[in-house]
This record gives C-alpha cells, sequence and structure tokens, in this order.
C-alpha cells in the first residue's frame, strides 16, 4: 500500500504542476510566438479529471473531505459508533454505485471507439480513470468502515481547522520532507 | 415527491456526518435511481463533465496560487506594511490587521486561507499588546471572509460557472464592497477601541511606510496581473488564474526566497488536496442540480414566486434569509451550485443584474463563514487560538452584526457592486 500512497502523491503535485504549466505556456505562445497548440486545453482537460478523481480516495485517506460533525459529537461513544459505520456505509455503497456506472460507461465508450477532438487518443482511455478511482475510493472507505467497526477511529471526518494549521505550521506532507 | 425525497435525503445523510460531497452525491444518485430513468452510465458522465467545464479550471490555479502567497511570507509582509499605514490609530493594531486581510484577499481567493494567514501572526500581536483575546479573534475571523469578496475569489469563479456571468465582471464587482466592508470594520474597531480604550503604537516613519510598502508590492502585483490581464483582454479568468499561480511560484521562490525549490512538491501537493476536497464537492453539486433541473425543480420555484407578484426588494428579502440559513449547514461552492441555477432565473426576471446576485450570494456566503455549525472561518480561528468554537462564536457575533448591516447596504444599493463593473466593461 505504501507505493500506492507516494504514487498518489506524487501524482496529484505532479498534475497541478503540469496543469498550470501546460495552461501558462498556452498564453505565452499566443502571446510571444503568435502560436497556439490546439491540444493544450483538453490535455489541461484530462489532467483536471484525474486530479479530481485520483484526488478523491487521496482525501479520504488525509481527512481532507469536509462535513458537519456537530450532532454526531454531541452523540455518547457507542451511538456515535453505530452512526459511523451506517454512515461509512452509505459512502461505500455510494463509492461502489457511481464505479458499476463509470464501468458501464467507459465500456460504451470503449464499443463506441470515438477519438477525442485534439489529441489523438480513443476518448474511453481518459474516462477510464472513473470506475478505476472510484474503485479506489470504494476500498478507502471501506477501510475507514472497518476501522470505525473495530473501534480504531472514533468519527468518520477529519479535522479541518488542524488541517489549515498544518498547512499554516509548513508541515510537509509525509514523504516530501523539507 | 421527488424533491422532498432528495433534500430529505441530503439533510438526513449529511446529519449523520457524511463528507458533504458523499452526501449530495448519494442523493442524486438515489433520487435518480429510484424516481428517474436515467442510467448510471449518464451519472457518470455527468460527474466527469465537472472537468470539462473550462471556467471551473480557474480553480487548482487560484488555490495554487494562494498556497505559495500562504506558505511565503507574504502575508507578513502586508501586515508590517498595514501596520506602518494606520497602526498610530486608537486600536490601530486591530485596524491594521483588518487592512492585512484586505491586502491577503487581494493575492487569495479564500476565506478560511485569509484567516490562517493573517490571523496566526496577528493575533498573538494584538494579545502582547493589551487587547482582549476574543477581540482580536472575533475581528480577525470575520475580516477574513473578505477573502471571497475582494477578487480573486474562488466562490465567483464558481458562480461565473453555475450561471454564466463574466468572472471578470465580478471580480470588478467585488472590489469596492471589499474595500467598504473593511472600512466598515475598521469603523466598528475604532469605536469599540475607544470605549475600551485600547492602546495606540507610535507612528511609523515615511521610511518605514515605504520601504515596508514596497517589500509587499511584489505579492500584491498578483491583483495587478488578474485584474489588468482580464480587463485588457489579455487573457480569460483561468488563464490569469494560471500566469497568478506561476507568478507566486517565481515571487516565493526567487523574490522573497520564502521557500526553496525543495518545498515546491509539498506545496504543489497541499493545493492538489484543497483543490480535489473543492471538486469533489463541486462535482458532486453539479449532479445534484442536475437532478434539480431534470426534475424542473428551479422552474417551479421561479413559477409560484412570479405568480406571487413579488417585488425585486421582496425577493431579496427572501433571498438573504435563504441563503443566511443555507450558509449556516452547507459550505459556500455547494450552496453556489444548488441555489444559483434556482435563484438567478427568478432574478433576472425580476430585473436583477446577475453581477448584482452575485455579489449578495458571496457576502450572505461570507456570513455563512462566521456562523455555525459549518462556519469554516470559526474553526479556523479555534484552530489558531486555542479558544474553543463556541467563545469563537461569542467572540465573532458583534462583528458578524457589522457584515450583516453590510449585507443591507449591499442588497438595496445595487450601483456598489455595480459601478465599477459597468465602467469598466
Amino acid at each position: 500500500m505504501r507505493w500506492l500512497e507516494r504514487l498518489e502523491e506524487w501524482l496529484i503535485a505532479f498534475l497541478m504542476a503540469a496543469m498550470t504549466l501546460v495552461t501558462f505556456a498556452q498564453v505565452v505562445a499566443r502571446y510571444v510566438f503568435n502560436y497556439s497548440f490546439v491540444w493544450a486545453l483538453e490535455l489541461t482537460g484530462v489532467m483536471f479529471a484525474w486530479l479530481i478523481f485520483v484526488g478523491m480516495s487521496y482525501g479520504v485517506r488525509v481527512g481532507a473531505h469536509i462535513g458537519i460533525d456537530a450532532l454526531v459529537k454531541l452523540l455518547k461513544p457507542g451511538a456515535a459508533r453505530v452512526v459511523g459505520v451506517v454512515a461509512a456505509v452509505l459512502c461505500v455503497v455510494y463509492a461502489v454505485i457511481v464505479t458499476v456506472g463509470g464501468y458501464v460507461y467507459v465500456k460504451k465508450m470503449y464499443d463506441v471507439g470515438i477519438l477525442m477532438q485534439d489529441l489523438p487518443i480513443e476518448q474511453w482511455i481518459p474516462r477510464a480513470v472513473l470506475p478505476v478511482a472510484f474503485a479506489l475510493l470504494a476500498l478507502r472507505f471501506a477501510q475507514v468502515l472497518y476501522r470505525l467497526a473495530t473501534g480504531q477511529e472514533a468519527y468518520l471526518l477529519g479535522d479541518e481547522a488542524k488541517d489549515a494549521l498544518k498547512l499554516k505550521q509548513g508541515d510537509s506532507i509525509e514523504g516530501v520532507r523539507k | 415527491m421527488t424533491t422532498v425525497a432528495l433534500f430529505a435525503m441530503l439533510f438526513a445523510f449529511m446529519l449523520i456526518g457524511m463528507p458533504v460531497a458523499v452526501a449530495l452525491g448519494l442523493s442524486s444518485v438515489l433520487t435518480i435511481l429510484i424516481f428517474a430513468q436515467d442510467s448510471l452510465a449518464s451519472l457518470a458522465l455527468k460527474l466527469f463533465e465537472t472537468s470539462e467545464h473550462y471556467t471551473l479550471l480557474a480553480i487548482p490555479f487560484f488555490i495554487l496560487g494562494g498556497a505559495f502567497m500562504t506558505t511565503g511570507g507574504v502575508a507578513k509582509r502586508m501586515i508590517r506594511f498595514a501596520n506602518a499605514c494606520i497602526g498610530h490609530l486608537r486600536g490601530g493594531l486591530a485596524m491594521a490587521s483588518v487592512l492585512a486581510c484586505m491586502l491577503f484577499a487581494a493575492v487569495s481567493g479564500s476565506s478560511p486561507a485569509t484567516v490562517v494567514a493573517v490571523g496566526s501572526i496577528v493575533i498573538a500581536g494584538m494579545v502582547k499588546a493589551g487587547y482582549p483575546k476574543p477581540f482580536a479573534a472575533g475581528v480577525i475571523c470575520n475580516a477574513g471572509t473578505l477573502g471571497i469578496l475582494i477578487p480573486p475569489s474562488i466562490v465567483m469563479v464558481v458562480y461565473g460557472a453555475a450561471t454564466e456571468t463574466s468572472v471578470g465582471k465580478l471580480f470588478m464587482a467585488g472590489v469596492i464592497p471589499g474595500i467598504l466592508l473593511g472600512l466598515l470594520l475598521m469603523v466598528a474597531i475604532y469605536v469599540r477601541a475607544r470605549s475600551l480604550d485600547l492602546p495606540r503604537q507610535a507612528r511609523a516613519t515615511l521610511g518605514e511606510v515605504l520601504t515596508s510598502g514596497r517589500d509587499s508590492l511584489w505579492g500584491l502585483l498578483l491583483i495587478v496581473i488578474i485584474l489588468g490581464g482580464i480587463y485588457g483582454g489579455v487573457f480569460t479568468p483561468t488563464e490569469a488564474a494560471a500566469v497568478a499561480a506561476i507568478y507566486a511560484f517565481f515571487i516565493a521562490v526567487f523574490v522573497y526566497r520564502d521557500i526553496g525549490m525543495r518545498r515546491v512538491p509539498a506545496v504543489l501537493l497541499e493545493a492538489g488536496k484543497v483543490t480535489v476536497m473543492l471538486m469533489f464537492i463541486v462535482a458532486n453539486a453539479l449532479l445534484f442540480a442536475h437532478v434539480l433541473t431534470t426534475e424542473r425543480i428551479p422552474q417551479a420555484i421561479a413559477e409560484a414566486i412570479i405568480s406571487w407578484g413579488m417585488a425585486p426588494w421582496q425577493f431579496l428579502i427572501v433571498v438573504n434569509i435563504l441563503l443566511l440559513i443555507a450558509g449556516m449547514f452547507m459550505e459556500p461552492t455547494g450552496i453556489i451550485l444548488i441555489l444559483a441555477p434556482i435563484l438567478f432565473p427568478i432574478a433576472t426576471q425580476l430585473g436583477i443584474d446577475p453581477v448584482h446576485l452575485g455579489i449578495i450570494m458571496v457576502v450572505n456566503l461570507e456570513i455563512g463563514m462566521v456562523t455555525p455549525p459549518i462556519g469554516l472561518n470559526l474553526f479556523v480561528t479555534a484552530g489558531i487560538t486555542g479558544m474553543s468554537i463556541a467563545q469563537v462564536v461569542r467572540a465573532a457575533i458583534p462583528w458578524t452584526l457589522v457584515l450583516l448591516v453590510f449585507l443591507i447596504i449591499v442588497t438595496y444599493i445595487p450601483q456598489i457592486s455595480l459601478w465599477l463593473p459597468n465602467l469598466l466593461f
């Protein structure tokens, strides 16, 4: 699992950088060289999609997704655990439904076999990220579910305020050290 | 029936502590599966289409630019400049903190980020200078909301994408209200400072004003590039955001030298994390909005409200109340994506300018960020001060009243928002 986590982190950082650079290069090319890459926009779109969908499960792992925990925190520990388990099950259900939908969709695109507009790739290839990423999301939610059910973790959501602080103190994300 | 089920599921899922994004997504998915005949594949496509929305692409870039500016000592330089300018007035340190929030808001598109960047330095400073801690925390918690009113603003980008309003115009429309709100907060501080007899600082020399001004100029040029570039037609808001991100990187690494090249991947990852958190909500909120539209819910509500013969000013009262309540429970981008499609057509029919409606929504959402139970600024302020959420809520209330007064002003004097964009575009 460690290699998958490193890969996730580097992929996210890489996609952020690449999207920005491609868009920036597009502006420079247009003004300085009076030239424009037709494929830039489509490529950036693909990278954006990959960023969002690869990032979802990473977000679950590091507790980045926000929600209302005020009510759950009012409950007694036992009740909070039951509610937490129910919530986690529903999260898994969501991820599984979209995984199936994504698979059906990509399968259709594969059968039709249309090329993308400007890039010489078939459309189903970038879109294959959909079922893969949602399957990964289901896995991450299942892990949370397991930890909640076995009592290793008390709450489903991460702590947003603590997160913001981490950003401030410049705590680097594990693996990418100062 | 479908509408009731949709919203009932959404609320139930949110209350049991599911992530907002999943609550939005699952309630939409289940509604479609039960009541409509849409295929699962079309749902997946809908989620994927989020990434093909060109305007939304500006979001990761603005977040990245903000991340470079937050990690670097940009806030520190702006605070020094603000202090040099107005620190000598009574309550000057607090007023300078508001000014620093305004300056930082001009490089950051997010409210909690503004609170963290400015607040983690100035709150301790104010307490040391003899200000009561709740006073300092309350001021910053509210002044930080300027992050989404003063351009660039992620919330405005989302509104622009949801309603196909020009993001450039929205940014311009935020400038004067942003300055006005800053001034209002400063006046309120001055009044309170006199009655509490808060200290003033020694007047800074002109040299200090100029040096600190020049030092923070590099950061402030960012907003000049964004607004100037969009206004001058040099680039689209999305391109402006990418250019701003590259500029922020350059300033932080090579000009200010606050961070080394080796820290860059960590900043990228942090910005990626914030982007993903936000875009996951956006994608699912778009799915939710899609369900609303296929059920013709916005049209039904619009017809009902118009058939009541509401005057525009009455409609705006309803809008404000609705948004204030929604703002308590939901995250700003989610609210925009769900409510903008409902409110927008009604507003257009009643002759309310889309840009003006956008600014009204943003100001409402600012207030939403400082009201419990979901108020990101409250959480963040509690985090940086070590106060409890309840203490921060109490500390924030007097200043939130200023925000409410400001909301009424902005709602009923559209010229405050529209004068600048109409002059320029």
